[in-house]
C-alpha cells in the first residue's frame, strides 16, 4: 500500500516545495551527418531560478522556444542538468535513488505539451490513466480500477472510455486523458506544459476550474506553462517571463498583467487577441528575425528586437532585481538590473 | 522582410503547367463513420459547407465533435478499417474527391489541397532532418533540386519563423520546441502552395507574438495567391482575425454557419452562445469560469432528436423527439444588392415551433 507517512519530510509551510537554483542545460549542435563534430551550444535554460510554495502557482510564459519545456523536463529528471540544482521538498533530486526516486516520482505528476506522443498507442486508456499509481505505488487492482473512472469523470470522460486506444480520440480529449494521468496517483506537484490548450472553450473552463480547486481541498502546487494568457492570469500566484533561456521578470499574477515592466512583457500582453472581437486594443508590434540561442545577443537578449532600446542594452547583460516591490526584471530601463547597480539578490 | 513566393525563381505558381485555378470547394452531407467494438460513432453526420476562393472558414465547436475528421475526410486519410466515409460528395475543380483513383487523389493532395495536421509530432518524420522534410514537396511537386531546393527550404523555415534556418535545418523533430514543430508543419502545408489550405490548430503552442507574426503572414500569402483556408481553432481571437465565416461543430454537426462578425454579436445556437459565454476575459480576474453544464455527448449513444437538448436551457418537447432541420436565421441583403450573407442555425428555436 501507498505509505502514509513519506520517507521524504513534508516541507512546513514557509518552506518551497520546489525550488530551482540557478539551472542551465545546454545541448550540443552538431555539424556534419556522418562525423557530427559539435560546433556549439544551444542554451536552452541559462540560468533560471524560482521557487513554489506549497499550494501555489507558478505561471511561466515567453516565447516559442524560449526553454519552458526543457525547463520542465529537467524537474522530471528526463534531461540532466548541466548546471544548478533543483530542491524538492529540501531535498536535491539528482541525489535521489531507490524509494526516494520512486517516491519523488509518484509526488510530481506530468501533463506534457504534446499529449498525441505522449500517449502510448498499445496501452488503452485504462492502463495509461492508471500507469503512475501502478509504477509508483502498490495499489490493488479494482481500487486502481475505481481511481482511474473517478479522475476520468472529473476530466469530462466517461468511465467507459477506459477501455478505448488513445488514436479513437479527438486531440483534445487525449488532452483530457493525459490530464488523468497526472492526477491519478495524488501528487503534491503538477508540471502542467500546455494542459488545455487543444481544449474547446467550455471544456478548457472545466478543467481549469477543477485544476483550481483541486488546488484548494488538496493543497496542490502546479508549474503552469501556457501561451494563453487567460488560463495562465485566472491559474497563477506567481509568474514568471521567459526570454531566450532566461527569466526577464518575476512578479505576482497581479503585478505581472496590470504593471508590466519588462519591454518583452508589454509587448506580449498587447500581441494577445482580446479574447472577444468587440474589445480593442493597442498592439505593441515586436519586428526582427526571432534571436537564436545558438547564438544569443552579448548585451539583452531581447536588444535586437526592443523598441525602447538603448545603448548600453547592446554591449552589457542586464540582470534580474528587485525594480519595485515584490517585482523582478531585467531591463536596462530599471537601475537595479546595472551589473554594479547592487540590485543583486 | 518577408519575400514575396511569386519573386522566388522556384515559386508553383509560375513553375507548374498553369497555375491552379482558383477553385471553389463544395462539401455536401459528408458523413464519416467509424465502426467500433461498442457501435457505431457518427464522427461526421451530414456536413455541408461551401469554401469560395480566398476565403476562410472557421471551423470551431466542442472538442470531439468531428472537425479534424471532417477535415481529414475531404483529403480521404480517414484512418482506415475503423473508420469510413460511408456518404457525401466533396466538390473542387470539377471533380467529386471522393470519387477518384487513388492515384488522382495523391495529385491532389499536397498540390491542390495541403494540411496542417493537429498533431505535428506525428506528421514529421523523426528519421528525416527537417531539411529534407520541407523540401519534400517542392522536390516532389515543383522539381526543384541542388541550390534551389536548399534555396527554398530555407525562404520556406524564415517564413514560419524559425531563427537561424541554416542551422537549423540540420535538425530532427525531436530537438525542436513544441512551437517549432507546429511551424515546420505550417512550413510544408505551404511548400506546394496550395489552392485549398486546411489547417488544423496550426498556432496552439506559438507564443503570442509569433502567432501574430504567423497569421500576418498567412493573410498576407492568401492575399497574393488567393488560396482559400480552413481554420480549425478554438481560440476565437484567432476566428476575428482571419476567419470570414465561421461553422459551429457540435456532434458530428454543423450547428450554425454564420459570418464571422455576426456569430459573436449575435450567435443564435443555444451551443453557440454558451460556448461564447465560457470564453475566460484576461482583463478580469473571476472566481470561477463559467462552464456549460452537462457532460459533452457520447456519440455512438446519441439521444433522439437534438444531441444538445439534455444541456439546453431552452429546449422544448419537440428538440428531444427530432432532429431540427437547418433554418435560415436573418437573411441580410446588402446595400448594392449583392449576395445575401446567410447565417443559417439547426435549432428548433428558429422554426415555427420556437416562434
Ligand atoms: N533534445 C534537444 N536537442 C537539441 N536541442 C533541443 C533539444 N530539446 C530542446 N532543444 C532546443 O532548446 C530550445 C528550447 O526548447 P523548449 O522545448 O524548451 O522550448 P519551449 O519554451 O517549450 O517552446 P514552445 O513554446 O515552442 O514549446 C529550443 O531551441 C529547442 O530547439
Ligand atoms: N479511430 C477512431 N475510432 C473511433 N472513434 C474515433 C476515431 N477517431 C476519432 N474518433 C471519434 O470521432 C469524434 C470526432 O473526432 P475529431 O478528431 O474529428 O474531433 P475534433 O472536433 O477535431 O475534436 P478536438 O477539438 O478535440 O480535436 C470523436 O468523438 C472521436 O472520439
Ligand atoms: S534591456 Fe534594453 S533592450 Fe533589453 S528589454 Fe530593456 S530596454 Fe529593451
Ligand atoms: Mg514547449
Ligand atoms: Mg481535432
Amino acid at each position: 500500500m501507498t505509505p502514509e507517512v513519506s520517507p521524504v519530510s513534508p516541507a512546513s509551510p514557509t518552506e518551497a516545495l520546489l525550488d530551482v537554483r540557478h539551472v542551465r542545460k545546454y545541448f550540443p549542435v552538431n555539424k556534419g551527418v556522418l562525423l557530427r563534430r559539435p560546433v556549439g551550444w544551444i542554451k536552452a535554460v541559462d540560468d533560471v531560478a524560482f521557487s513554489i510554495p506549497p499550494g501555489q502557482t507558478f505561471g511561466l510564459v515567453g516565447e516559442s522556444g524560449c526553454g519552458k519545456s526543457t525547463l520542465a523536463k529537467l524537474i522530471l529528471l528526463l534531461e540532466p542538468l548541466t548546471d544548478g540544482d533543483i530542491m524538492f521538498e529540501g531535498r536535491s533530486v539528482a541525489q535521489l535513488r531507490g524509494d526516494d526516486l520512486k517516491e519523488y516520482r509518484g509526488a510530481v505528476g506530468a501533463v506534457f505539451q504534446d499529449p498525441f506522443s505522449s500517449l502510448s498507442p498499445r496501452m488503452r486508456v485504462m492502463e495509461i490513466v492508471g500507469d503512475p499509481l501502478i509504477v509508483t505505488t502498490d495499489t490493488p487492482r479494482p481500487r486502481i480500477e475505481e481511481r482511474v473512472a473517478e479522475v476520468l469523470e472529473q476530466v469530462g470522460l466517461s468511465p467507459a472510455s477506459a477501455a478505448n486506444y488513445p488514436h479513437e480520440f479527438s486531440g483534445g480529449q487525449r488532452q483530457r486523458i493525459a490530464i488523468a494521468r497526472a492526477l491519478s496517483a495524488s501528487p503534491r506537484l503538477m508540471i502542467l506544459d500546455e494542459p488545455v490548450s487543444a481544449l474547446d472553450a467550455s471544456i478548457r473552463a472545466q478543467i481549469i476550474n477543477l485544476l483550481k480547486s483541486l488546488q484548494r481541498e488538496l493543497g496542490l502546487s502546479y508549474l503552469l506553462i501556457a501561451h494563453d494568457l487567460g488560463t495562465v492570469r485566472f491559474l497563477s500566484d506567481q509568474v514568471g517571463v521567459m526570454y531566450l533561456g532566461q527569466l526577464v521578470e518575476k512578479s505576482s499574477s497581479r503585478e505581472v498583467f496590470t504593471n508590466p515592466l519588462h519591454p518583452y512583457t508589454r509587448a506580449l500582453l498587447s500581441a494577445a487577441l482580446p479574447v472577444r472581437p468587440d474589445s480593442s486594443r493597442e498592439e505593441i508590434v515586436i519586428s526582427g528575425e526571432v534571436p537564436s540561442p545558438l547564438d544569443p545577443p552579448a548585451g539583452c537578449r531581447f536588444y535586437p528586437r526592443c523598441p525602447v532600446a538603448m545603448p548600453v542594452c547592446e554591449t552589457v547583460q542586464p540582470l534580474l532585481a528587485q525594480a519595485q516591490a515584490d517585482h523582478e526584471v531585467a531591463c536596462h530601463l530599471y537601475p537595479t538590473s546595472q551589473p554594479q547597480g547592487g540590485g543583486m539578490e | 522582410m518577408v519575400n514575396s513566393p511569386s519573386r522566388q525563381p522556384g515559386s508553383a505558381f509560375d513553375a507548374a503547367s498553369g497555375s491552379p485555378p482558383a477553385t471553389r470547394l463544395e462539401v455536401k452531407d459528408l458523413q464519416t463513420w467509424f465502426y467500433t467494438r461498442r457501435g457505431v460513432v457518427k464522427a461526421v453526420d451530414g456536413v455541408s459547407f461551401s469554401l469560395e476562393p480566398g476565403e476562410t472558414l472557421g471551423l470551431v465547436g466542442e472538442s470531439g465533435s468531428g472537425k479534424s475528421i471532417t477535415c481529414l475526410s475531404i483529403l480521404r486519410l480517414v484512418p482506415e478499417p475503423a473508420g469510413r466515409i460511408v456518404g457525401g460528395e466533396v466538390w473542387l475543380g470539377g471533380a467529386d474527391l471522393l470519387q477518384l483513383s487513388r492515384h488522382e487523389m495523391e495529385q491532389v493532395r499536397g498540390r491542390q489541397v495541403s494540411m496542417v495536421l493537429q498533431d505535428p509530432m506525428t506528421s514529421l518524420n523523426p528519421v528525416f532532418n527537417v531539411e529534407k522534410q520541407v523540401g519534400e514537396g517542392s522536390r516532389y511537386h515543383l522539381g526543384l533540386q541542388g541550390t534551389g531546393l536548399k534555396d527554398r527550404v530555407q525562404q520556406l523555415l524564415r517564413w514560419v519563423r524559425i531563427p537561424a534556418p541554416e542551422v537549423r535545418a540540420n535538425d530532427y523533430p525531436h530537438q525542436m520546441s513544441g512551437g517549432m514543430r507546429q511551424r515546420i508543419v505550417g512550413a510544408i502545408a505551404l511548400s506546394s502552395e496550395p489552392s485549398v489550405l486546411i489547417a488544423d490548430e496550426p498556432t496552439t503552442s506559438l507564443d503570442v507574438t509569433i502567432q501574430a507574426q504567423y497569421l500576418r503572414l498567412l493573410k498576407d500569402l492568401q492575399e497574393e495567391h488567393r488560396f482559400s483556408m480552413i481554420f480549425v481553432t478554438h481560440d476565437f481571437g484567432i476566428v476575428a482575425r482571419v476567419c470570414d465565416r465561421v461553422a459551429v461543430m457540435y456532434a458530428g454537426k454543423i450547428v450554425e454557419l454564420a459570418p464571422t462578425q455576426e456569430l459573436f454579436s449575435a450567435p443564435k445556437h443555444p451551443y453557440a452562445q454558451a460556448l461564447i459565454q465560457s470564453l475566460p476575459d484576461p482583463d478580469l480576474e473571476v472566481e470561477w469560469l463559467t462552464t456549460i453544464p452537462g457532460q459533452p455527448p457520447v456519440l455512438y449513444d446519441l439521444p433522439a432528436g437534438c444531441p444538445f437538448a439534455p444541456r439546453c436551457t431552452q429546449a422544448m418537447d419537440i428538440c428531444r423527439e427530432e432532429y431540427p432541420p437547418t433554418f435560415e436565421t436573418g437573411l441580410e441583403v446588402g446595400d448594392g444588392g449583392e449576395k445575401a450573407a446567410s447565417h443559417t442555425a439547426a435549432c428548433w428555436l428558429y422554426g415555427e415551433a420556437g416562434s
